[in-house]
């Protein structure tokens, strides 16, 4: 499985990439909506963890654009996000366009992040 | 219109700071992670803390904003208490101090608003821990009862911040230490669930409580109304 990282934080992009390396899994970051798109172009990404408060777009545009598309349709998404609330209290809507979990991003740690992708790579 | 002027004034103000506090959580999630890399377990647990103050910050500012009531509902106030302590139990055995919590069985439940609570628990806690820190020492927690209530104490340690509650800037001075900064997030968000914190002094040193309705209370209450 390969994975993208959208976050504007450089900090935070290599520690979830370490996290997926921990998992098998090989991953590509970017820190903005232009350069995701540009990247889930190319229809190698099976997963995408963003922030959905990316610059150029945010990560709900990006959502919503990415399943306009036929074949980026099966993405998973992962909203890493600084106010979790808002976003969970809308999952069901969310889970139509492929989101399958929202983690607040100042509780990110490895244990969070591992057993989150985990479930997921095995789902 | 002098006044309408002013109230814009400090609703921009108060704008301003909660962007402030939103945007600096990065930095500080940042050196979390960089410290969680690194295995530095002492810099973990003091950002992760700092972290969780922002964040109840945070809270208390959007209560505010909102200018709706919380909504308290029936919680076991033990169990909402440990997973408080679990979460900084590293960070009080980093500074030393050991959390001795002691719990006495509820009859029912406590009108709690759960994450206010455990922010405001967890502000309590972390400035009691860091008024501890110096010396380390025990950090006595009592937790239940039949009225629902929280007391918090320890030889040597000093709470006074907690009999001001009401006013964020009689405590909050540029020149302090920030030892006092989760007392007083605890203090405006147990008054915001209807309980203020209570300061006692006496021969075995300083303690702070807070007690609930029970939801025996709270039905007498709403049958009343």
């Amino acid at each position: 499985m390969k994975a993208l990282v959208i976050d504007p934080s450089k900090v935070v992009q290599d520690f979830c990439v370490a996290v997926c390396s921990s998992l098998g899994m090989s991953a590509s970051t970017c820190s903005n909506g232009h350069q995701a798109m540009d990247l889930l172009d190319s229809g190698e990404y099976e997963l995408v963890i963003v922030n959905p408060l990316i610059k150029k777009n945010s990560g709900l545009e990006l959502i919503y654009e990415a399943n306009s598309y036929n074949d980026l349709q099966g993405i998973k998404w992962v909203l890493l996000a600084d106010n979790p609330e808002v976003y969970k209290a809308n999952i069901d809507q969310l889970a139509t366009l492929g989101v399958v979990s929202v983690m607040a991003r100042t509780n990110l740690s490895t244990k969070n992040l591992h057993g989150t992708l985990k479930a997921l790579v095995h789902a | 219109m002098e006044g309408s002027t002013h109230a814009q004034s400090l609703r921009e103000q108060a704008e301003l700071y909660y962007s402030l506090l939103s945007e600096l959580r990065t930095p500080i999630l940042e050196l979390k992670l960089l410290s969680e890399q690194n295995k530095d377990q002492a810099s973990l647990a003091v950002a992760a803390q700092t972290l969780k103050l922002f964040d109840g910050f945070l809270y208390l500012q959007e209560q505010y904003a909102s200018g709706q009531q919380l909504e308290l509902m029936p919680s076991s106030i033990i169990s909402s208490t440990e997973d408080v302590l679990h979460e900084l139990d590293t960070y009080a055995k980093t500074v030393n101090v050991r959390l001795l919590a002691k719990t006495r069985r509820s009859k029912g439940s406590a009108a709690l608003c759960k994450p206010a609570y455990q922010y405001a628990v967890y502000g309590l806690l972390h400035s009691a821990i860091t008024g501890l820190s110096d010396e380390g020492g025990e950090l006595h927690i009592n937790v239940g009862g039949t009225d629902p209530q929280l007391k918090v104490y320890a030889a040597g340690l000093d709470l006074r911040a907690a009999k001001t509650s009401t006013g964020l800037r009689q405590v909050l001075l540029p020149r302090n230490s920030g030892q006092d900064t989760g007392l007083v997030l605890a203090g405006q968000l147990f008054e915001l669930m209807g309980s203020g914190l209570t300061h006692t002094k006496n021969q075995f040193g300083q303690s702070v409580g807070v007690r609930f309705k029970s939801v025996q209370q709270m039905s007498l209450i709403d049958s009343l109304a």
